[in-house]
């Protein structure tokens, strides 16, 4: 993993299209602002992660048919 | 933007075909899927990978087993999707099974697959309001309960 050194107002360029731009330092957070393209989405990691790991934990394999579950009566 | 309560027995078709261009979090190249019910499986429906026909998912529409489900979607999502009014929208959770005996089924109603129903074409996306979602929502639970802390604190007193 590159390890870089910034400042308050000092960024980073990944490629031509994505700045991310160090904006405030606290002693526990830091404020990053961040442009990139529109098809690009940014996540936060924690949160990205757990969609990540429910979509694996949801996939299922397609020939398997599917368990009977209980679930409740359909609506008439 | 809030999202409601289309089905995919509005579209009248028996398989929908959902192309999602950023594939799902974290499977970016999971982007086709067919969508379809599974007879005698009601709610579930299933989402299946055209891209990897070995992979396939379990889906709810949430509005037919999920009361007060109201999501809000980012205005760069529904710009992208070209959604302009919830009438618009398709709405799909993906189940999870984690155990069958005993069963526990959970949705993840964090991440919902919104479509636009005119284009096919949908996103992965994360709710706006997600600290009001759980990527967990219990649909069945049939696993013995264990006592809570303050049941335990009251049987040893």
């Amino acid at each position: 993993m590159l390890v870089l050194t910034r400042k308050v107002n000092e960024g980073i360029m990944i490629g031509d299209e994505i700045e991310i731009l160090v904006s405030r330092i606290d002693p526990d957070a830091v404020k990053i602002c961040i442009r990139a393209p529109r098809s690009l989405t940014i996540y936060r990691d924690e949160i990205y992660r757990q969609i990540k790991d429910s979509n694996l934990s949801a996939a299922r394999p397609a020939r398997e048919p599917l368990p009977s579950l209980n679930f409740p009566s359909p609506p008439a | 933007m809030k999202l409601g309560k289309r089905s995919l027995a509005d579209t009248e078709t028996e398989e929908f075909k959902v192309h999602l261009p950023y594939g799902l979090i974290g499977l970016p190249e999971m982007r086709q899927f067919d969508l379809a019910p599974i007879p005698g499986s009601w709610p579930l429906l299933s989402l299946r990978s055209s891209t990897n026909e070995e992979l396939s998912f379990a889906v709810i529409e949430p509005h037919t087993l999920i009361g007060g489900y109201d999501i809000e979607i980012s205005n760069d999502d529904a710009e992208q999707l070209r959604i302009e009014s919830s009438e618009d929208a398709l709405i799909y959770n993906l189940v999870t099974i984690h155990s069958l005996q005993p069963q526990y089924v959970t949705a993840n109603l964090f991440g919902p697959i919104v479509v636009n129903r005119h284009t096919s074409i949908g996103k992965q996306v994360i709710v706006v309001n997600f600290e009001q979602q759980s990527a967990r929502h219990v649909l069945i639970d049939e696993r013995p309960k264990t006592p809570s802390a303050e049941e335990q604190r009251q049987c040893s007193s």
